[in-house]
């Protein structure tokens, strides 16, 4: 029985199934918190019917240590987890609480000292209720679990996010935006219960990660039938995979994907067109060989670095293509500030910018963003320059520089960089006067066009048309690009 | 096709995400806890993206489909027909479901836990 049945099937009734199902050593992969957690949201408050589970959910603990080849510090967590996953459901009142969690632990297991000892890790004062301050180890447990599910952050958080939930069936952008940032308050609160629960620190981070997403999930869903849901879900993600196996089967070269490489196989990388077959692909890692990623009628690239693979169509890439590393992860994090696109498009966008700027830490001023991505880079697109376009440093392309030195007035030496526009076409170049300076008091940049003559000026990376007002310069009307050698031509 | 194959694709790119937050300390328990627990809540997420494009004709016949516990070809053409984008939605789904799963232990590793 997997997670999913048990989540349909959550009465006391099915507990004794579970139990049944214990004692015959059936896997069951489910945490008896979870079964408890679901079950106090099924009985809505109804702490009494909680209460009255106890017994089972006790002994469905005990089962699965009798029937199953745990070790001992399974059987701990075993214990602990049903311990935990009361005082969770109960946290409503202290006395109710003591009241479960008494019933729970009917077993001797909880006088366990390593079990107590570890609930009694956490160094505070503990609110324990009269009855149960008798100085004994189950005594320090109970009153610390108590003191965990009445810690007030923890449950404030979770209470705020409990009466936002009606609110996510409409999935407005604020009530969305508010949701998470309310649950990246509270799944901290989370993942420090599990660590005072004797869990691991990587452990604790991957429990409260599933309990977000889940919280999320079921707020999305709101009233919605499960059942239909889920199947729906499963099936849809069946059928996509069987239809990537049966593709599967086509040549895994023609199959570039972002075949996972990560820090140890390198920045992995392809792109492929469906039309015209495969443009570049960097070789796939073998032991990732099956992580194929195939669509036969759009052209995607799959950028997988760190080993998060990420879906790019070539539109999204090309305005970077060209521009050096910096300049399009510098775009790429501005992108990602856009608050018109859906949060989850615009994260992919600062996940790319971190992955190449950590995969390329050579000259990242220098190499094309193609480049670090692995794909082939082609003759650059060339544009005219539109005034008040934001232009970018462009990267070498080929055997061609991206910046070349040119005389100015008096002889002086200009150095010029060539610069793409927002659609990554190549626009021109920007070149310092090493006057303004000296003559100003500040740096004042000049753009050219593709035919080597002055434009206008360059101010805060935008192209303003037009003259400078400066009397002296030492940037020439004009430069004789066929005596240079041309980054362009 | 066992499940375990279905789900390789998913499982993998979920894994990566784990992967990518440091979590190579989770012992094999654990990890296939972890990683069984989010596939479903995947399943979730694209049985929610998946079903306002069922009208009701679509989802009695898919309910009829699960009853008879029909083939995988029969609910590909389901599929298919009734909801031509499906493909590109689960890819959607999917990769914005590991964006999720990647922000969340983002925040948790920088939270002092």
């Amino acid at each position: 029985m997997n997670a999913e049945a048990i989540r349909k099937r959550l009465d006391a009734a099915d507990l004794e199934e579970l139990c049944a199902l214990a004692s015959r050593g059936e896997r069951m992969h489910v945490r008896l918190t979870e079964v408890i957690g679901h079950l106090a949201e099924a009985y809505d408050g109804d702490w009494q019917r909680v209460i009255d589970c106890a017994p089972h959910a006790s002994r469905i603990a005990e089962s699965l240590i009798a029937s199953a080849s745990h070790s001992q510090r399974e059987d701990e967590n075993i214990h602990r987890e049903g311990f935990v996953g009361f005082s969770d459901a109960v946290s409503s009142d202290a006395l109710t609480a003591a009241q479960a969690l008494a019933a729970f632990d009917d077993s001797e297991a909880f006088l366990d000292p390593y079990i107590a000892g570890s609930l009694t890790r956490k160094e505070h004062a503990s609110p324990s209720p009269q009855h149960l301050a008798d100085g004994s180890l189950v005594s320090k447990a109970l009153a610390v679990a108590l003191a965990e599910s009445l810690e007030s952050e923890r449950v404030e958080s979770r209470d705020r996010l409990k009466r936002l939930q009606p609110l996510m069936a409409d999935m407005g952008s604020v009530v969305r935006d508010e949701w998470y940032k309310l649950l990246h308050e509270h799944l901290p609160h989370t993942a420090s219960r599990a660590r005072l629960t004797g869990h691991s620190l990587a452990s604790s981070r991957a429990r409260a990660c599933v309990e977000g997403v889940c919280r999320t999930g079921k707020a999305f869903q709101d009233s919605q039938s499960s059942e239909l849901i889920f199947a729906l879900g499963a099936t849809g993600l069946d059928v996509v995979s069987e239809t990537k196996e049966s593709l599967g089967k086509m040549p895994y070269a023609s199959i570039v994907g972002a075949i996972a490489m990560g820090a140890t196989y390198g920045f992995p990388v392809g792109w492929q067109d469906a039309k015209e077959g495969v443009r570049a692909t960097l070789e796939p890692a073998d032991p990732l060989q099956n992580f194929d990623r195939y669509d036969s009628s759009h052209q995607f690239l799959f950028v997988a670095h760190g080993l998060i693979p990420l879906r790019f169509s070539w539109g999204e890439l090309e305005p970077l293509a060209l521009l050096t590393i910096d300049a399009a992860c510098d775009k790429l994090e501005r992108m990602a500030l856009s608050p018109r696109l859906p949060e989850w498009v615009v994260k992919r966008y600062s996940i790319l910018a971190t992955s190449v700027r950590d995969a390329s830490r050579d000259f990242p001023e220098r190499t094309s963003f193609a480049r670090a991505l692995g794909i082939q880079e082609t003759s650059p697109t060339e544009s005219t320059l539109i005034d008040g376009d934001r232009l970018y440093p462009a990267a070498p392309v080929g055997r061609r520089p991206a910046s070349l030195v040119v005389r100015g007035r008096a002889n002086r030496e200009m150095r010029l960089h060539a610069v793409a526009n927002k659609k990554g076409h190549l626009a021109g170049y920007v070149g310092l006067d090493p006057l303004s300076e000296e003559f100003h008091g500040f740096p004042e940049r000049y753009v050219y066009d593709l035919d080597g003559w002055r434009q206008g000026r360059f101010v805060d990376g935008i192209y303003r048309k037009g003259r400078s007002p400066m009397k002296m310069m030492t940037a020439p009307e004009g430069i004789d690009l066929s005596r240079h050698h041309s980054p362009l031509r | 096709m066992s499940l375990h194959t279905r789900l390789q694709a998913a499982k993998l790119r979920l894994e990566a995400v784990l992967n990518q937050a440091s979590l190579h300390d989770l012992s094999p328990s654990e990890r296939a806890e972890t990683l069984s627990l989010l596939l479903i809540e995947l399943q979730r997420r694209i049985g929610l993206n998946l079903l306002p494009c069922l009208d009701s004709d679509s989802e009695k016949h898919f309910r009829h489909l699960m009853e008879r516990k029909a083939d995988s070809d029969e609910l590909s053409a389901f599929f298919s027909v009734r909801i031509p984008d499906y493909r590109e939605r689960v890819e959607a789904v999917t990769e914005s479901f590991c964006v999720e799963c990647h922000e969340s232990l983002n925040q948790l590793s920088m939270a002092a836990v």
